[in-house]
């Protein structure tokens, strides 16, 4: 009996060195130290967009554009890694030629073994800036964003702890000076007096939000003895965060319509999609003929919307308000295709099935007053400091966003393989 | 004409009572349902109210509907019952005796007056404007609405030999400033006289120096004024303002303009260099007679008129480079936009092909 017990205990604790190894090596894993060498498509990737760039620029020296010209900036940051990965790269070569080469001076060779060493340390750096300016920038992240914050499994517990990340955030964004508001605030009280949060929204207001928090969205779990646990057990509690972003109100009626030459408006149409169509007199027309025929179509080409208005004996009437209905009309087809996006999103961040305690993306521990990112798998074990939404905060946060784009980056690598392989076909 | 088809009429029937008398002038029931809708705004609109004797209120406007119905389906035009014609911006009264304005005319005035406003053709101050032939005044009206916000300093003048179309046309004007369409400057900046274009001998208008004439003139010939025109055209607009009258002393040879309408063109080209115009807009019936007059403007020499091009019904459309052309005289005379031909422009030194958006006196002529 005791055997197997202390059995159990030494079992126990080999289990848990095993785990702590496997984190580490996870940790590892999931971040890559950045090489020298670049996957050869991502390399032909920023040689096309360097292509393109020159293009723009060629475009922008005879006529000036801002469409353009804000193209062309956007891609001046590849432009720039590039040249500079090129440059070092190319002196590769030539180092190395000088070191294997006999009749080198032997203080050269050394001057130029260390010269390769700080170039290869360059490089590597310069590759990996160069794969971070090929990501591209997340469509919404300009935005601002929402917080939605709902607890999971675990009762009030779980809306317990939806409490402390609520404030956790508030607090966060406080600290980083971003302007906050509660949308939606719906707890109830529990024994212990304490807000039992059912959902909370928060909305953050400053543009360029959405990229700063996107890397919350997930399930947070909580393991603690819980405020309303009497016999001292440690629970597991989940709570889900979502973020979304929150497109500012330009494309309400009331507003949208009044600068719809502004090609981001919803009610932008660009006038060469669309074909009028208007009444031609049959014959000879002119003095001829003194009909009314004031009718006018408009076809946007590339959506097949047909707005036909003969309302009016006025055509220059008629084609007033084709065009306004089919401004309406595209918009709000833009408007619900958007919406669309919004819910596949949000299905993509927490489908239903994963708000159990599994799919977890961090977990607070208060037995261990540690906190763990199981995407980053770094651990930090200033817990209060983190709900407070202190700096250590900003710690965890800064690692998950390395490890986005690192995922954004192999899919990208992959996105490009398999143009590539497509085109090679 | 062919027939309607019975079918036609009683599928109008079925929709409303009135339809198939539209349908006469109309000839399609998209137009007829149309038309009996603005009729009957209009007859709601301008109903009268009495008080009967016996105390019950009474609305006369479902006679007033029938009795324009009816006189639609002679063949009225619509714009003289109805008493006005949208063009542009603006709303042209239209009375008997004084020829409705057409969207032919209000598309290459809306053209003009674009190119006068694109940048490198910035109009000159102060521009001078005549219009010959003006009727209700429509072309001078549209011209100020749509020069006036952009350009400091306009004259324009409008001649015209009915003095019916004259009191119409100042009616037009103040309509138009009290409809707040026209700015009030158009007051002082718009004048009408009366003026025969053929009459010898020196009037006011022509002694001075203009900018940029334009006309549309009768330009019908008497053989296509019974073969082409609708029923409606003919029993009911001025002829005076349609066909070239025959008394009116002819220029040049008198045997080439037997049965054509052009009996105008050779004197507004007369006109046109005696007042110094830059720019000469003429409006022409097909795409023959727009080749014709070109002839006449290429005949001039350049010395008078250094390019010449033709434009179709709605001048603005089609592509912007390498057009069609047509051959006059031996010489290229471009061709812009679709549908007929349907003016004709003709520009005069560096001066003039600029407020017409031409670099260049370009070789058209």
């Amino acid at each position: 009996m005791l055997t197997t017990r202390r059995c159990a205990c030494l079992q126990r604790f080999a289990t848990a060195k095993r785990c702590q190894l496997w984190r580490v090596l996870r940790y590892q894993s999931t971040v890559p130290s950045p090489t020298s060498t670049i996957p050869p498509a991502l390399l032909g990737r920023a040689q096309a967009l360097a292509a393109e760039h020159a293009e723009l620029s060629k475009q922008l020296n005879s006529e000036y554009d801002t469409r353009i010209a804000k193209k062309a900036g956007s891609l001046s940051a590849v432009v720039t890694a590039l040249n500079g990965w090129e440059l070092t790269s190319n002196s590769l070569p030539e180092l190395q030629q000088l070191i294997k080469d006999p009749s080198t001076d032997p203080e050269l060779r050394s001057l130029a073994e260390e010269e390769l060493q700080s170039t290869t340390e360059k490089l590597s750096s310069l590759s990996s800036d160069l794969q971070k300016s090929l990501i591209p920038e997340h469509p919404f992240a300009q935005m601002q964003c929402l917080i939605e914050i709902r607890p999971g499994a675990g009762g009030d517990e779980a809306g317990i702890f939806a409490g402390n990340l609520l404030q956790m955030y508030q607090g966060y964004c406080r600290r980083q000076g971003l302007r906050v508001n509660i949308l939606k605030f719906d707890a109830t009280k529990t024994q212990g007096l304490e807000n039992s949060i059912q959902e909370a929204v928060l909305e953050i207001e400053t543009p360029g939000a959405y990229d700063m928090l996107r890397c919350e969205a997930g399930v947070h779990r909580v393991q603690r003895v819980p405020a309303t646990e009497v016999k001292g057990r440690t629970h597991t509690s989940a709570v889900s965060v979502l973020v979304l972003p929150n497109f500012p109100s330009q494309g309400e009626d009331e507003l949208g319509e009044s600068n719809f030459e502004d090609p981001s408006n919803d009610y932008y149409v660009d006038p060469t999609d669309v074909r009028t169509d208007v009444m031609r007199a049959k014959g000879a027309g002119g003095q001829h003929v003194n009909t009314t025929d004031s009718a006018v179509r408009l076809t946007h080409l590339p959506t097949n919307t047909v707005v036909a208005i003969q309302d009016s004996r006025s055509q220059q009437q008629n084609r007033a308000k084709a065009w306004q209905i089919l401004r309406a009309k595209l918009a709000q087809a833009r408007r619900d295709a958007r919406e669309e996006e919004m819910a596949q999103l949000r299905l993509s961040i927490v489908g239903v099935s994963k708000m159990g305690r599994g799919d977890k993306v961090r977990t607070y521990n208060w037995g261990q007053q540690r906190v763990t990112d199981h995407r980053s798998g770094i651990t930090l074990h200033h817990l209060d400091d983190i709900l407070e939404g202190g700096e250590s905060l900003d710690k965890v946060m800064a690692s998950v966003r390395e490890w986005l784009k690192m995922q954004d980056l192999q899919l990208l690598v992959a996105d490009e393989e398999a143009a590539r392989a497509k085109a090679d076909i | 004409m062919p027939r309607l088809p019975t079918s036609i009429i009683l599928r109008a029937r079925a929709l409303h009572p009135l339809l198939p008398l539209l349908l006469r002038p109309c000839r399609d029931l998209s137009s007829a349902r149309n038309e009996l809708r603005w009729l009957r705004e209009h007859a709601i609109a301008n109903r009268e109210v009495t008080l009967t004797s016996s105390g019950s209120i009474k609305t006369s406007w479902p006679q007033h509907l029938y009795q324009m119905c009816r006189s639609r389906a002679r063949g009225k035009p619509l714009q003289y019952i109805l008493g006005s014609q949208p063009f542009g911006e603006l709303e042209i009264l239209c009375r008997r005796g004084v020829l409705i304005p057409r969207p032919e005319t209000e598309n290459i005035t809306t053209h003009l007056a674009s190119l006068l406003l694109s940048p490198p053709s910035r109009p000159q101050h102060p521009l001078r404007i005549l219009d010959l032939c003006t009727g209700t005044g429509c072309i001078p009206l549209l011209l100020h609405s749509l020069l006036a916000p952009r350009t400091p300093s306009l004259h324009l003048h409008g001649v015209d030999i009915s003095p019916a179309a004259l009191t119409l046309a100042a009616k037009n004007l103040s309509h138009n400033i009290t409809k707040s369409q026209l700015r009030a400057n158009a007051r002082e900046q718009i004048s009408f006289t009366h003026g025969d274009i053929f009459a010898a001998g020196a009037k006011p208008w022509c002694e001075s120096k203009w900018d940029i004439l334009i006309s549309n003139p009768p330009y019908i010939s008497p053989s296509s004024f019974n073969a082409t025109t609708s029923r409606s055209v003919r029993n009911y607009e001025p002829k005076s303002a349609l066909v070239p009258s025959s008394a009116d002393p002819i220029a040049g040879n008198p045997e080439s303009y037997a049965d054509t309408g052009d009996r105008f063109y050779p004197r507004l080209l007369d006109l046109a260099e005696r007042v110094s115009a830059r720019v000469l807009l003429v409006e022409v019936a097909d795409m023959e007679q727009a080749v014709r007059v070109g002839e006449m403007v290429v005949e001039k020499g350049r010395g008078v008129w250094d390019g010449c091009e033709i434009w179709r019904d709605w001048p603005a459309a089609g592509a912007e480079e390498g057009g069609e052309v047509v051959e006059v005289k031996g010489g290229d005379v471009r061709v812009r936009g679709e549908g007929n031909g349907r003016a004709v422009l003709a520009w005069k030194g560096e001066d003039g092909g600029r407020m017409v958006g031409k670099k260049k006196a370009s070789a058209s002529g």
